[in-house]
């Protein structure tokens, strides 16, 4: 029997790894044009008087005040503080997310039972929670916890339900021929399939939990970037606002990073455009 | 050892689509179920193998009827069906059980006869047609079926591709003597590959006729006799029905 195969053969090293770096480092430089450029701009306007600095700070004096707080230290308490509310609340969230959207995802008859109420709950702007977060739990950091975990529930919620009805049917008959049980079914075939489509949920579940962070710390809170950006209300400082706002996209933007390295790394075996 | 069908008759809520279907396989054998598409060659296949097991009628396997998943038959279907979130090797060890090792090493086995050695580390994404469907072949051999369930398995290739699976599937087969049901639509397939042929036709499908390919091993594509067989089965299948029609369409 022939050994050798002459069909196509995998799709190695499509390019040059050179062309390639000099391809990726493109975008980066040309997305920044733009940015650099109204820096500039908004730095020269200020200097020049133009924009009032009670109402926007340069770039510069917005850069000295976050070195300011790092200098005396009390910008890692803030920053550190909130880190850890919006981390325990995406992992309760995405947590009972994963349990219930299994189970639910698996079950019709779990569908049939829970879908209807948690549709209703989704329903609810999860904002309007505070009110009662607050008289159930006080100020403190539960009200601020559930409330990022009621954000981040829903969407990991919802897109592990579709990920696992949407998984291929053709799958889970081979399994069946292999005379697996339905845990099995489940362990080897539904998850794997669905993981896709649950991190797709975690990553926009963190986005929003990032969102609901900062209406936590906005509602009442004595340390975290929310509370810098009321601070920086009640003494009329906008570079403090500013600056918090800068901290807030920068951390966002890190944590996505993460989550989309993790994305990557657990589906390489995905067939994908952007993997080209 | 043998696999009886015993009037196996299979109804969807709107309509019948196979009626009656009666034959047996002796062992060894490479027994083609051959049709026109819609005539419910998938269906039966589905019941032989237990995937679908709301029919009427028997299938036995080995003297007891048995109306589930068997794991003594194998099935290979149209399509790959490849767990892209697993590599080649492990797509291969996926039916079996025990140890880690054990099993890669088993896969292993089976890879280097469909011709796939040095493939085990890469993901489906990665194969092309023939090869997807070469493991296909590695993953429902490893668990040394007796029976093996082939659906089209050869119809979404192009045709020399097709014609080095065919070429692999009587070789494992001269190795294994496993015994073949082979579900196609190609007559020239039917041919070359089979030892008996179970013509379906119409809807619901219905057992048509029942030819013994008395062809010796190995058979040449393009012999005469089976040319022969070609056209009489293109008969039955073709000329006869739209003779039929045009003197229904007359009348
Ligand atoms: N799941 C299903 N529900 C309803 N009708 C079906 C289903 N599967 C197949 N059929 C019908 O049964 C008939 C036979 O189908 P099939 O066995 O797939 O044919 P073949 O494999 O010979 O092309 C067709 O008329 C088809 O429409
Ligand atoms: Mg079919």
């Amino acid at each position: 029997m022939a050994k050798q195969h002459t069909e196509a053969l995998p799709l190695k090293g499509i390019a040059g790894k050179s062309a390639e770096r000099q391809l990726r480092l493109h975008p980066i430089l040309i997305g920044s044009i733009l940015p650099f450029i109204l820096l500039i701009i908004w730095e020269s306007l200020s200097r020049l008087g133009i924009l009032p600095s009670y109402l926007l700070p340069a770039p510069t004096v917005i850069f000295s005040t976050i070195v300011e707080l790092g200098a005396d230290g009390s910008l890692f308490g803030h920053i550190g503080i909130t880190l850890y509310r919006i981390f325990l609340g995406f992992l309760l969230g995405a947590a009972s997310a994963l349990l219930l959207g299994s189970f639910v995802g698996i079950y019709r008859k779990a569908e049939q039972f829970f879908d209807p109420i948690i549709q209703a709950f989704r329903s609810i702007p999860s904002l309007a929670w505070v009110p009662l977060f607050i008289l159930w739990m006080g100020i403190a950091e539960a009200s601020k916890v559930t409330l990022i975990a009621v954000g981040v529930f829903f969407p990991v919620y919802l897109n592990v339900v579709s990920g696992i009805l949407s998984v291929d049917r053709q799958l889970i008959e081979v399994g069946k021929m292999y005379g697996l049980n339905s845990y099995q079914l489940v362990k080897r075939i539904i998850l794997p399939a669905s993981l896709p489509s649950f991190l797709v949920g975690l990553r926009s579940g963190l986005g929003l939990g990032w969102m609901f962070v900062v209406a936590a710390e906005l509602m009442g809170a004595s340390q975290g970037l929310g509370y810098l950006l009321v601070l920086g209300q009640n003494t009329y400082s906008p570079e403090l606002i500013i600056a918090s706002i800068v901290l807030f996209a920068l951390l966002g933007k890190v944590s996505d990073a993460l989550l989309k390295k993790v994305e990557y790394r657990s589906l390489h075996w995905q067939d994908r455009m952007e993997q080209r | 050892m043998s696999l009886q069908v015993r009037n196996v008759s299979k109804e969807f809520e709107t309509r019948k689509a196979i009626s009656n279907i009666s034959f047996n396989t002796e062992s060894g054998e490479i027994i083609g179920i051959l049709g026109t598409s819609g005539c419910g060659k998938s269906t039966l296949l589905r019941a032989v193998s237990g995937l679908d097991s709301s029919y009427t009628g028997d299938v036995i396997i080995d003297g007891e009827v048995c109306n589930d998943i068997d794991e003594r038959l194998g099935f290979i279907f149209q399509q790959p069906r490849l767990m892209p979130w697993l590599s080649v090797l492990d797509n291969v060890s996926f039916g079996l059980k025990g140890g880690k090792e054990e099993r890669r090493s088993n896969a292993a086995r089976y890879l280097d006869l469909v011709g796939l050695k040095g493939n085990e580390q890469d993901y489906p994404k990665q194969l092309s047609g023939g090869m997807a469907q070469r493991v296909a072949i590695a993953r429902a051999l490893v668990t040394s079926p007796q029976y093996l369930l082939l659906d089209e398995p050869f119809s979404a290739l192009d045709a020399f591709t097709k014609m080095k699976l065919q070429d692999l599937l009587l070789d494992i087969w001269e190795a294994y003597k496993t015994t073949i049901l082979l579900v196609t639509h190609d007559v020239e397939e039917a041919l070359y590959l089979c030892d008996r042929l179970i013509i379906l036709k119409g809807q619901p499908g219905r057992k048509d006729e029942e030819i013994v390919i008395d062809e010796p091993r190995p058979r040449s594509r393009g012999s005469v006799n089976l040319a022969e067989y070609k056209e009489h089965i293109l008969e039955r299948l073709e000329l006869t029905t739209s003779a039929t029609e045009i003197g229904g369409a007359t009348t």
